[in-house]
């Protein structure tokens, strides 16, 4: 008897927790703006402003407080917290040339371990700390001194924008329609600097060495730090093993292991059927020349279609006197090599336009770009003459091309020798953006991008997703699916 | 005394230094929630050719705007601050070194990438799905 009352009392105080738990998890979330501009400035600038793409303030000002109204609202609607959440905001001179800038910096301002309702010993940040313990753990804080030290997101963004000194001519459109042309547009660069400073960030490990903060908070150390609340969810394929596990060594140089950080979260993993499959390239005759090659489109050129044939590889010779392979017009021999085909053309000496436009010249229906370093590749540029489609792939997948090409010449005859017919498909096994498991992948480039790597979606992810480290202009202002992952991932980490 | 602050007039004519004399009832900012109006006719210069004190036009106003947010603003903190709460969390308020960037790069074709990193990554050339950032 006595066995199935425990049973039952514990049963009944497991649902009475859960019932708390979902009484204080169901509630909206609000946020406040915390401005820190003086009079006359940022959010306080007087310029008069025409109504824009929604945003019906007549001020600078105005509008610019209106868009970080709406974006946070955005994420009002979307997470659940009972304690306010405070973002500081404030509008400066930061860094700018005439043709780049700083468009401004988010992040959580306090992180907390060992609160109530925590994983133990892990740093979390603040404004998800309180949702969890319930209570606001800076609320009986002093004050740095600063009149923001206990808030739990700061930003700042740049207020020169647009001026000729910075980004000349190319300000933050205050729209919120998401029509922002040639302009930048805060309200997506807001809601993604908004998902850092919620939480979208490993934020207490220092990807360049791998150590992480000690308990005291104080300082980064080789070991004996604290786990970054998102370190069980990253999951290297090669190490085999979480961040969690991983020592300092081992997590910096899976900081910079290419597509091979997958966040293992269930809501993220589940959402990652929003992903589109993985656009490869493969040998259409002779059938099984070639693996399934991933690769990239170039940012020039027209579109490169999903499912077509891209034509007859191609090798082309170093020609006397170039920069590099393809600087120069192709000379008889590469462009008897390359009409009508699909040169293999590796990178160097060049802009990728350039070999591009060469091989166009010279009567080639399409170009593979091979790296000449390890590493993926996307292949940049612009050139709008440019009519034929070209992709980027690994120096290995490249030098593997050249060898098919070469192996398949023995096959033909003399006056037509054989070919590697290549064609471009999807590969419906694949997610783009995620790994072979369908986990979605974490940004980790071989070259540490400092303050991008890890702490975003890679980049090839399809369709494009807010956390990427590049916002791309068909972001919708969606944090979830069918659109995005940002949601399901603070989801992942207790949101 | 006269000819005193004629000459004192005369130094700041030369130096082209403009007076300002800005209203801060209003710069108490820091705890608001809302944008707060100023008013455009309490901010004064001192005419560089006359002398005499008149309304800043907008340049001036800007550039007094930006001088005085300069001067205001709070110098953000440079080491991490230790917080401990009473239910034994233990936390740390951090600093500008932690806080994600967004830069904006203007492309070759004219158009504006929008990446992430530092400010030493400005040169970058981001676009949709760039992995390598490179144009060669």
């Amino acid at each position: 008897m006595r066995t199935p009352t425990f049973k039952l009392n514990a049963a009944r105080t497991l649902l009475a927790t859960a019932s708390i738990l979902t009484c204080i998890a169901a509630q909206a979330a609000t946020i406040t703006i915390q401005s820190r501009d003086a009079a006359g400035y940022g959010f306080n600038d007087p310029t008069p402003a025409a109504p824009v793409g929604g945003n019906m303030g007549t001020t600078v000002g105005q509008q610019r407080y209106n868009v970080y109204r709406y974006v946070a609202d955005i994420w009002e609607r979307n997470l659940q917290s009972n304690v306010n959440i405070v973002v500081s905001a404030g509008w400066e001179a930061l860094t700018c040339t005439s043709n780049s800038a700083v468009l401004g910096s988010a992040g959580a301002w306090n992180i907390w371990h060992d609160f109530p309702n925590s994983k133990p010993g892990t740093w979390y940040p603040q404004a998800l700390a309180n949702k969890l313990a319930g209570t606001n753990l800076s609320a009986n804080q002093a004050d740095d001194g600063s009149g923001y030290g206990n808030v739990d997101i700061k930003t700042q963004f740049n207020i020169n924008l647009g001026n000729p000194d910075c980004l000349a001519g190319n300000g933050f459109y205050l729209g919120l329609d998401g029509q922002a042309g040639s302009q930048v547009n805060f309200a997506a660069t807001l809601l993604h600097e908004l998902g850092h400073g919620l939480g979208f960030s490993v934020i207490s490990v220092n990807t360049s060495n791998g150590y992480r903060i000690n308990a005291a908070g104080t300082q980064y150390v080789a070991t004996g730090g604290l786990p970054s609340v998102w370190e069980e969810f990253m999951y290297d394929n090669t190490a085999r093993k979480s961040w969690l596990n991983m020592t300092s060594a081992e997590r910096r140089v899976s900081a910079i292991n290419p597509l091979q950080l997958a966040w293992t979260g269930a809501n993220s993993v589940a959402g990652a059927s929003i992903l589109r499959s993985q656009p490869i390239l493969k040998a259409a005759t002779p059938t099984g020349a070639l693996p399934l090659i991933s690769y990239n489109a170039s940012s020039f050129g027209p579109i490169v279609p999903a499912v077509a044939s891209l034509g007859a590889l191609a090798t082309i010779t170093t020609q006397g006197g170039e920069l590099g392979p393809g600087c120069s017009p192709f000379d008889a021999t590469n462009a008897a090599a390359a009409r009508g085909k699909v040169p293999i053309i590796s990178r160097g000496g060049c802009a990728f336009a350039i070999k591009v436009k060469n091989a166009q010249d010279a009567g080639a229906v399409g170009v593979v770009l091979a790296n000449n370093a390890a590493g993926d590749l996307v292949p940049g540029g612009a050139d709008t003459t440019i009519t034929i489609p070209s992709v980027g792939v690994t120096q290995a997948v490249g030098d593997s091309l050249k060898a098919a090409v070469a192996a398949a010449k023995p096959y033909g005859t003399r006056s037509s020798p054989g070919q590697v017919i290549a064609s471009l498909s999807t590969d419906p096994s694949r997610k783009a953006g995620a790994d072979s498991a369908g986990r979605p992948l974490l940004y980790t480039p071989a070259v540490l991008a400092s303050g991008s790597s890890v702490s975003h979606w890679d980049v090839t992810a399809s369709p494009n997703l807010l956390m990427e480290p590049n916002i791309s202009s068909d972001l919708t202002l969606n944090v979830s699916p069918p659109y995005d992952l940002t949601l399901p991932l603070l989801k992942d980490i207790g949101w | 005394m006269v000819q005193k602050h004629q000459s004192g007039l005369r130094l700041l004519r030369a130096a082209g230094i403009a007076v300002a004399l800005m209203g801060f009832a209003s710069q108490g900012a820091v705890a608001q929630e809302a944008p707060v109006q100023s008013n455009d006719s309490l901010t004064v210069v001192r005419d560089a050719e006359t002398g005499k004190l008149r309304n800043a036009n907008a340049a001036e106003a800007a550039a007094l705007n930006a001088k005085s947010a300069k001067a205001t603003a709070r110098t953000a903190p440079k080491a991490n601050l230790q917080k401990f709460h009473s239910s034994g969390a233990k936390g740390a308020r951090l600093t500008d070194e932690f806080m994600s960037t967004s830069v904006a790069v203007r492309k070759a074709d004219g158009s504006i990438a929008v990446t992430h990193g530092d400010a030493n990554n400005a040169d970058s050339t981001g676009h949709d799905h760039t992995i390598t950032p490179v144009t060669e």
